[in-house]
């Protein structure tokens, strides 16, 4: 008899105190949000709103939409659902892989589009001709809006190579 | 500086007479420069640099000329020995000068030197004579230049479906000790250079000769077409080629087994270097794969394409054990299939995707790791533009109090 009550007890209150740590301990979500990030395409250029593909992971282990990436297209959407389990009807474009070009010759050497790359795949100094290593470019269009010269076009790259 | 055996671009090739080759290192290093200047690469279909090869290659003791032709609609290799056996042999002879001239390590070891032939009687009978004239008449002026006993050899081999492919024939010579254990496949699609082997395909043979005695570039080569081999400049647009009821999408190249349609080139549908014959395309999938098996023992390098070949069609991942990376493309597969499935054609573009795949996953981790850096940074240059502040906005106060 004496033995079912200890029991009983000792089961109770591990359950008590089981319970408390997990309401009270921060939650461990790391793991998600390190597979949540390896399914992004990793081209930083906050169009989901977030200041880069981590903080947009962190996101959706948080609850936001999985469709606000451009760049991942639906393929990006149907492996966030698989990981997820969560359904969505947003049909994204499928996406082109783009490159930024500097015009050389109309470049003012301002120094404007270094800052917001968010790769640092832009070289040049002020008043040097700036130039975009191609091998580290991610497409992101985040150098086009502040030239202001205009001299910074996307182009399409072929995928395959 | 005319003494300066070294080679650049801007100059024009000059013929390399026999009399100026010595076995040392150094006119070594100036005939495989005269070999890169020209422009020399794998004629096969592979494309590798010959001059690289052939570096990679020094001390090797045999030399393979392979003259076996793995695609049944393609001809120029036996239409080449036939035109110019003199040539190719000297073009052997240059290969085998390139990786052992000049070094000291077992300087009696004798120099193979072994064409490979197809068993096909009435062309090899007729094909032997000149050969083996050709063979007296260089012989002697390699073994003088290398100093070594250099061994000629002609062996026929059944040529069949990627018999040609330099890996499994030097299996099938008892040259290489790569032969498949336990059914693994062959680890391939790199240009074989171990194993004290070096393997060139005829028509480069070839081409090496006319660089390096002729000065003259690679910018041509013979091509089957529909069975008739013809010389074309590289760049020549396959259209031009065609009949008028013809498209680039109806003819094939490379053979029906291991090839694809003109339309699929990536080279714009030009001749290239790697482009050796032009065909109609081949018969469309008459039935679904029935299981049969039968591409099982075709494989050269031991895979099972039955199941990769259901494993893609269902789109699933492919298993790693399946082994996709190992596939030659060169579809004896194909040969044999009673449906025609189209299965080199399949694997062919299942690899591309993944190679892409790749390709996007390693810039993905590069991007994520330059961002990761550059967060930290910026991070960094906050933290201390705070900490001057904060030690700045001390310094006043501490001054304000002083006062």
């Amino acid at each position: 008899m004496t033995s079912i009550a200890v029991l009983l007890g000792l089961a109770l209150l591990v359950g008590v105190v089981l319970s408390l740590a997990q309401s009270r301990l921060p939650k461990d979500d790391t793991q998600l949000i390190d597979a949540i990030d390896a399914l992004l395409p990793q081209t930083q250029c906050a169009q989901c709103g977030y200041p880069g593909c981590r903080p947009y992971a962190e996101a959706v282990a948080q609850g936001a939409a999985i469709d606000l990436c451009p760049p991942g297209g639906p393929t990006t959407v149907a492996a966030l659902a698989d990981v997820l389990g969560t359904a969505t009807t947003t049909v994204l474009r499928e996406p082109v892989a783009l490159l930024a070009i500097i015009d050389e010759t109309r470049c003012i050497g301002c120094a404007l589009c270094i800052p917001p790359c968010p790769v640092d795949a832009i070289v040049g100094a002020n008043k040097y001709m700036h130039t975009v290593m191609a091998e580290h470019c991610t497409g992101c269009e985040l150098c086009v809006a502040p030239c202001p010269v205009d001299c910074i076009a996307m182009v399409q790259v072929d995928a395959t190579q | 500086m005319s003494s300066d055996p070294t080679l650049t671009n801007t100059q024009t090739l000059q013929p390399l007479p026999r009399t100026q080759l010595q076995n040392t290192v150094a006119s070594r290093e100036r005939v495989i420069q005269q070999i890169q200047a020209a422009g020399v690469c794998g004629l096969g279909g592979g494309r590798f640099d010959t001059a690289n090869k052939l570096r990679a290659a020094a001390g090797a003791r045999a030399v393979i000329i392979n003259g076996l032709q793995s695609e049944p609609d393609n001809n120029s290799d036996m239409a080449l020995l036939q035109e110019t056996p003199k040539t190719i042999i000297a073009g052997a002879a240059l290969a085998a000068f390139c990786v052992c001239a000049g070094s000291t390590a077992d300087a009696d070891a004798a120099m193979s030197i072994v064409l490979a032939l197809p068993e096909k009687p009435a062309l090899v009978s007729e094909l032997a004579r000149t050969l083996q004239t050709s063979i007296e008449q260089e012989s002697a002026w390699i073994t003088n230049l290398l100093d070594r006993p250099v061994e000629f050899r002609r062996v026929q081999l059944k040529a069949g479906h990627a018999s040609g492919e330099e890996h499994v024939l030097a299996i099938s010579l008892g040259l290489s000790k790569e032969a498949p254990t336990d059914g693994a496949p062959i680890a391939s699609s790199a240009p074989l250079t171990t194993g004290g082997l070096v393997c060139i395909n005829v028509a480069t043979a070839h081409a090496l000769a006319r660089a390096v005695f002729a000065g003259e570039p690679l910018r041509q080569r013979l091509i089957t077409i529909h069975g008739k081999p013809q010389w074309l400049d590289f760049g020549t647009p396959l259209q031009t080629l065609l009949t008028p009821e013809q498209t680039l999408a109806s003819i094939w190249v490379n053979g029906r087994h291991g090839g694809m349609p003109a339309s699929d080139q990536p080279d714009n549908a030009q001749v290239h270097a790697g482009l050796f014959c032009i065909n109609t395309a081949p018969a469309q999938p008459t039935a679904p794969c029935i299981n049969c098996s039968a591409c099982v023992p075709a494989c050269p390098v031991g895979l099972r394409p039955d199941e990769l070949y259901r494993a893609l069609e269902q789109n699933t991942e492919t298993a790693p054990h399946l082994q996709l990376d190992a596939c030659l493309e060169c579809g004896a597969c194909n040969a044999v299939c009673p449906s025609n499935l189209p299965l080199a054609q399949v694997f062919r573009r299942a690899r591309t995707e993944q190679a892409a795949a790749m390709t996007r996953a390693r810039m993905a981790q590069k991007a994520k790791t330059r961002s990761a850096a550059r967060s930290a940074r910026l991070a960094a240059q906050g933290a201390d533009r705070a900490a001057r502040a904060k030690e700045r906005q001390r310094r006043q106060e501490r001054s304000k109090r002083s006062w």
